[in-house]
């Protein structure tokens, strides 16, 4: 058991949010292909799931009843199937009524009829449930197709056994025990009962009424139900949809082991992300496979292997299954086995340290064999996960399935690695050592105990596994020790919703715990905190609204409400969504008629790129705007029509939520209005129009929280219920390509590609936006896309009770698009927009978003500065003059520049924008000069002649993908001289390709003045150098130097990040005389929550150590000589996990990271507090009437 | 003749001396009732301003609670119109009006009432936004904040009362500056 303790000299820090790479050297052109998965996760560890099957001889039967032994009796024989097949492995079939007839045996034939009547004989034909081909492909590579019902395969696996004509009648030669032999009367084999209880006691007894149902052309109309899916008209059905169902029962569920073939075949079909292995009891077929990585298509690989085997395992012989849990155990142990020689388990480096272990076990019996090799080891009480004979987990018995699982539980099944393994959420499987889950299923037996223990710390008193029905008992106690879940079968349906049950419950313990998005609005306007999570199993995402104390800072770790369940719960029919999109020219609803017919093309293209029927795009627009029936194995009836076609396959990607992933698009909260425009000209000042009356007449406005996702949606959820709002569908996500557009998010074979994933900016802005009306205070929400796309919407979140998909609300809800279709330099935008005031003519106002081109533009490949003036986009077009850009002149088509996201600032206090900062992919930092009304004369800040000059030019390899912030020089007093005196600080490096991931240039924080003089470069900065120490009691930190600084010989300093591979991607956020910033050191080990970081604090003045102890280093609750290193304030700390930007709130820092799974798990740190000018007792007055 | 009126004068002063002692007493006693209205006015006095001072110091008390308050507190969630704590767009209530401070969700109450009739009350209004020390210039929307240095101001209005009911009423207001 190697200790498991992460030492802090590993950590690094990490950021989220981030960038492009850039390599200007290089012959490949920066900056390379972005990744379209989260990087942290892009090695995301695969569990093993190992099957352990029965192939007992009683997987073979067609009979499974209530009855001891769950087949049917009559004086003393056995008879174990109600179809006849050359196959069969057992003798006796249950006679036909016909045959019994012939015979002279009357009515009820001794209830010889329950054979064939699914309340009895939980195996046969339901009329009520559509049943459907195995998935993947037969023996032949050619797909699982509906069975012929006029030559139904007995094993669709083994064509060369035959086949049987359902459609005519057919004999077969049996016995009814003590009567005579009926071979020879004809009976058509398509046939059930229909049972009623005529005694009313719940039981199929032999005497109570019966229906004959015979399946034949002369019958019409047959009796199915709301799920015959497969029915045109269900609940009725014909003749030919009867007729083929019944032949796919026949083909594929007529004995236990066929169905036990259905149910795994789903669950392996549709696996992904997981490493999966099948062993029977006997190997009678020789079926046996190793553990693999599952792809995602089931004809083809490991996969395919996996589902071949499966469909071929033969069924004989006893149920061994003590021994043959422990010898998977030893497998998954990578221990000698008796089924591999091989080890299942990844390297430490690959994930091995955190790697899970599932185990899942299904049986139709009752075990049987001796087996002695573990004792009671679940009654030992020997570790921290057993207990004594009497405890929850204990007892008195020896070598049970019990004991076996709590062995490969307790145990340390890889000892010679780290262990890393995640708890599981819900504190359930909390062994950070590698060790096996359990999950067990009986499929048509029960035990004597119908529940699992209440609790896992009172006594429980198992029962010794004597009787069968406690061997049963055993099973379950098993999957109680082992920490995984106990299913109970008693029918097909429900082996295939137990298995998918142990899947979706192993999924969910695997893919939990990623990224994390923080808002700092959220936290100072509104008593909460908004985190984004997603799951990278099917790619699920949620928003939680944490309650945030507004005295301790305390974030609470249960949610106010989470996005995602309120969503799925919503019945659409009530209270249909608002969603929205822009078809071209303007704002549409998200539906059908309203959609363009490119967007339509979209929506019909299948996997292949190929166009279908316009139901199957009106099918693709219900799964998108939540309609889940049609996703695979889903419940519900999916059923879409147009004309004479109908779609009804539940062919779709399977989803756990509505919700798709969120993960680098943070929450934005819009309440009530936050700025502090001015109340004097040039902004509104007449009394109606002001900010202030703006600000008050909405400050009862309902609030609304927004975050992009990669479901292809932008959200907004209301922030008092959670409940959806709106959403809006950015039209330049729309593509006929295969594998891209709006149709990939259905797609079984779906691999994670972004949508809308970058954080949306909101702001007030004054603004006409009806063609007739007059300018008004309105707030524009201005979102992009990041990897998702290369375009940018604007919507007008003013009024949230004004959102509809009726009339004329999409058209004043959507302002207007802005793609690289309008202009190809736009690159994918990864800059977010400001939207600020510019200076208009005579003394007005421009309202603008200001933005940076992206990244892998189509155009120039320059770097450049976009200005979008918000109300120029409201006639559908983009004209000349209605934006305008600033190209740098960095950048060429084979080496590909861009423009990250900018910081906007007024330099002279009037309110308006005047000056913006912004770095690239070639470490160039630019300054753009905004100031005037004549825009002819916004231009790069710095030119030689014509040729515009960066203020700062990093090293190589050094790029700029994160906001600079932007400080006045209070060290310098501002003259014409130095104009505009300010420090510009940003850090460097980028965290946006695969290769990102292991570089190892060193990145540097940098703050740089700007003077007026152009072209600095790293010579002319003064140097702090960053170092390690730790604190009076042991805390473990960095220190920076003090060097001081003239500025004038200097201008401005750096500091190199010391961690091999650490870089700073996010914003640096000030505090007083303070800089605070987070930095990340991606780790390529998988199990390291995708690497660390620093929290980091300087002086902004030169980037020295704070002079005093400026935060909570040791985290014992105060500011004291305990934070200091040496007698020096500490100036950083390490966190676990790739933290975001800090966020300051009063005297707490709050830091969310990649590790964050909950509101309490959010990083927070108690900071010095901010005094400054105006803070304190201002005045003071004796009131009085 | 002439004798018979000497006795008789003499008879006649023989009670002077009660007159005389009467008088004085009458004097004395306005004195003395005059001395003593004096003492219990400049008691009363006395205890007016004891009365006031307390109210004052109470007062001035809840004024401090309030700005300790302040500059312990992270978020201004609860700052929603309710138990004596008014946003930006809350309208305060008046100082005057009686009922503000007699209603529990217009105001706070000290858990201490340092020897007066009642603890002393305070309630706080987010007043306004005033820029302090200048930090980040980074022009912003919503939620996003790079330090931007802006303080804001609050309101305080407290309350305090002297020792017995109705005895003297002190109200206090500053305006406090908290930079987050």
């Amino acid at each position: 058991m190697k200790d498991h303790a992460r030492k802090l000299a590993q950590f690094g820090a990490s950021a989220l949010t981030t960038l492009v790479v850039l390599m200007p050297a290089s012959a490949s052109a920066a900056p390379g292909a972005l990744s379209d998965s989260p990087l942290f996760l892009s090695n995301s560890v695969e569990p093993n799931v190992l099957f352990t099957l029965d192939d007992s001889g009683s997987m073979d039967w067609g009979l499974m009843t209530t009855e001891g032994g769950g087949i049917m009796y009559k004086d003393g024989c056995d008879y174990y199937y109600a179809q006849p097949a050359p196959d069969n492995d057992y003798t006796w079939v249950v006679p036909s009524i016909e045959s019994l007839d012939a015979a002279g045996v009357a009515a009820p034939y001794s209830g010889a009829w329950r054979a064939r009547n699914s309340d009895y004989n939980k195996l046969y034909y339901d009329p009520t449930i559509t049943y459907t081909p195995w998935p993947g492909v037969n023996g032949s590579s050619v797909a699982f197709g509906n069975a012929n019902p006029t030559a139904a395969l007995y094993d669709p696996w083994s064509p060369s056994v035959g086949s049987l004509d359902l459609t005519s009648k057919t004999t077969f030669d049996t016995d009814w025990c003590g009567d005579l032999a009926y071979g020879t009367v004809d009976f058509f084999p398509a046939t059930y009962y229909k049972w009623s209880d005529t005694d009313t006691d719940n039981i199929v007894d032999p005497d109570d009424g019966f229906t004959q149902v015979q399946i034949v052309p002369t019958t019409l109309v047959y009796a199915g139900g709301l799920n015959r899916r497969d029915c045109a008209a269900a609940p009725v059905c014909t003749y030919a949809e009867e007729i083929q169902n019944f032949a796919n029962w026949f083909t594929y569920y007529r004995k236990r082991e066929y169905v036990a073939k259905a149910a795994y075949g789903q669950v392996i079909a549709s696996a992904n992300n997981s490493r999966m292995g099948m062993v029977t009891l006997h190997n009678n077929a020789g079926t046996n496979r190793e553990i693999r990585s599952m792809n995602a298509d089931p004809a083809t690989g490991d996969k395919n292997a996996l589902l071949d085997a499966l469909y071929q395992f033969q069924s004989a012989n006893g149920t061994p299954l003590r021994s043959a849990l422990y010898e998977s155990g030893e497998y998954l142990s990578c221990n000698s086995n008796s089924f591999f020689s091989s080890c299942p388990a990844l390297s430490s480096t690959a994930g091995g340290e955190c790697q899970q272990n599932f185990n899942v076990v299904m049986t139709d019996g009752f075990y049987n064999g001796s087996f002695n090799s573990v004792g009671n080891d679940d009654g030992d009480n020997d570790t921290a996960w057993d207990s004594g004979p009497t405890g929850p987990y204990g007892d008195s018995e020896s070598d049970t399935l019990a004991d076996i699982a709590m062995k490969f539980y307790e145990d340390d099944i890889r000892p010679s690695v780290d262990d890393k393994v995640r708890p599981a959420p819900g504190g359930i499987d909390s062994n950070e050592e590698q060790h096996m889950v359990t999950y067990s299923v009986a499929f048509g037996v029960n035990g004597t105990i119908t529940s699992m223990p209440p609790d896992r710390t009172s006594p429980f008193a198992w029962p010794a596994p004597d009787s069968d029905p406690e061997k049963i008992d055993d099973l379950r106690h098993a999957a109680w020790n082992g920490r995984g879940e106990f299913f109970s079968a008693q029918n097909p349906t429900e082996l295939i919703g137990g298995l998918r049950g142990a899947l979706s419950s192993i999924q969910g313990r695997i893919g939990s715990a990623a990224a994390v998005a923080f808002n700092s609005g959220s936290l100072s306007t509104n008593s909460e905190v908004y985190l984004a999570l997603f799951n990278s199993e099917r790619w699920s995402g949620d928003l939680f609204a944490y309650a945030l104390d507004a005295n301790t800072g305390d974030v609470s770790g249960t949610p106010t409400w989470r996005a995602n369940p309120k969503l799925t719960a919503r019945d659409l029919a009530t209270r249909p969504r608002t969603i929205l999109t822009h078809d071209g020219s303007d704002g549409i609803p998200f539906q059908w008629a309203s959609l363009t017919t490119a967007q339509k093309n979209d929506l019909r293209t299948d996997s292949s790129g190929a166009l279908e029927d316009v139901v199957n795009g009106k099918a693709r627009l219900g799964y998108l705007r939540g309609d889940r029936n049609c996703e695979i194995s889903a419940g519900g009836v999916c059923a879409y029509v147009d004309g004479l076609d109908l779609f009804n396959t539940k062919q779709f990607r399977e989803r756990t939520g509505r919700l798709g992933d969120i993960v680098h698009s943070g929450p934005v909260f819009v309440g009530t209005p936050e700025s502090n425009w001015p109340d004097t000209a040039p902004f509104p000042y007449t009394s109606g129009d002001t900010y202030t009356e703006f600000r008050q007449a909405k400050s009862t406005r309902p609030g609304v929280v927004y975050v992009g996702s990669n479901d292809g949606m932008l959200h907004g959820f209301l922030q008092a219920s959670g409940e959806e709002a709106v959403a809006y569908v950015p039209s330049m996500l729309f593509s006929d390509a295969a594998s891209d557009g709006l149709h990939y998010l259905t797609e079984p074979g779906y691999v994670h590609r972004y949508y809308v994933d970058l954080t949306a900016s909101i702001a007030d802005a004054y603004i006409q936006i009806n063609p007739v009306g007059s300018k008004d205070w309105r707030t524009v929400l201005v979102g992009g896309l990041r990897v998702g796309g290369r375009g940018l919407f604007a919507l007008d979140v003013t009024d949230p009770t004004a959102f509809s998909e009726a009339g004329a609300a999409p058209e004043s809800t959507v302002l207007w698009e802005f793609t690289s279709t309008d202009d190809a330099d736009l690159g994918h935008t990864f800059s977010q927009p400001s939207i600020v005031p510019l200076e208009g003519p005579s003394n007005t106002i421009r309202w603008a978003a200001v933005f940076g081109n992206g990244y892998n533009d189509l155009g120039s490949g320059e770097a450049q500065l976009f200005i979008v003036f918000l109300e120029e986009g409201l006639d559908g077009t983009w004209s000349s003059g209605d934006y305008l850009k600033i190209s740098t002149l960095s950048g060429t088509t084979s080496d590909r520049n861009g423009l990250s996201t900018p910081a906007v600032i007024d330099t002279d206090g009037d309110g308006l924008a005047d000056r913006a900062y912004a770095g690239d992919l070639f470490g160039e930092m630019w300054a753009f000069d905004l100031g005037g009304s004549n825009t002819a004369n916004w231009q790069v800040a710095y030119k030689q002649g014509s040729t515009p000059k960066p203020l700062f030019t990093a090293p190589a390899n050094q790029q700029i993908t994160s906001v600079p912030v932007i400080v006045r020089n209070k060290d310098v007093p501002t003259s014409s001289s130095n104009d505009p005196n300010t420090l510009v600080m940003f850090g460097t490096g980028q965290y946006l390709t695969a290769g990102d991931i292991t570089t190892t240039d060193t990145q540097t924080m940098y703050g740089i003045w700007d003077s007026g003089t152009r072209e600095i470069d790293q010579g002319d900065l003064l140097q702090q150098t960053i170092g390690y120490g730790s604190s009076t009691d042991g805390t473990f930190g960095r220190t920076i130097t003090d060097n001081s600084i003239s500025y004038g010989t200097y201008d401005g300093w750096y500091m190199n990040l010391p961690d091999v591979g650490e870089r700073q991607i996010t914003s640096p956020v000030i505090r007083g005389d303070l800089v605070f910033f987070n930095t990340m050191v991606p780790d390529s080990n998988p199990c390291n929550y995708g690497g660390t970081g620093w929290q980091m604090v300087a002086k902004w003045i030169n980037g020295g150590r704070p002079d005093e102890v400026s935060f909570d280093f040791n985290n014992d609750g105060t500011l004291s000589a305990a934070d200091e290193i040496g007698g020096e304030a500490a100036a950083g700390t390490a966190i676990v996990g790739l933290p975001t930007f800090p966020v300051n709130l009063a005297n707490k820092r709050y830091t969310a990271t990649t590790e964050t799974t909950g509101g309490d798990t959010i990083e927070v740190t108690e900071i010095i507090d901010l005094g400054g000018n105006r803070t304190g007792r201002l005045s003071w007055e004796e009131l009085t009437p | 003749m002439k004798t018979t009126n000497m006795p008789r004068t003499l008879k006649a002063q023989r009670g002077a001396v009660l007159m005389v002692s009467l008088i004085f007493l009458i004097v004395l006693t306005v004195v003395g009732v005059a001395a003593m209205q004096n003492t219990s006015l400049e008691e009363k006095m006395s205890g007016n301003v004891k009365d006031r001072n307390l109210a004052f110091q109470n007062a001035e008390s809840g004024i401090r609670e309030a700005e300790e308050y302040i500059e312990a507190v992270v978020s201004l969630g609860d700052f929603d119109g309710t138990n004596g704590l008014f946003g930006l767009t809350d309208a305060a209530p008046s100082f005057y009006n009686s009922s503000t401070w007699t209603t529990a969700s217009q105001n706070v109450q000290s858990s201490t009432d340092y020897g007066a009739y009642e603890a002393p009350k305070y309630f706080i209004k987010q007043f306004t936004t005033v820029s302090g020390t200048e930090g980040a210039l980074n022009m912003s929307g919503y939620g996003d904040n790079k330090g931007s240095g802006d303080v804001t101001v609050f309101a305080i209005t407290a309350r305090g009362t002297g020792g017995g009911q109705d005895t003297a009423e002190v109200i206090l207001r500053s305006y406090y500056g908290r930079a987050f």
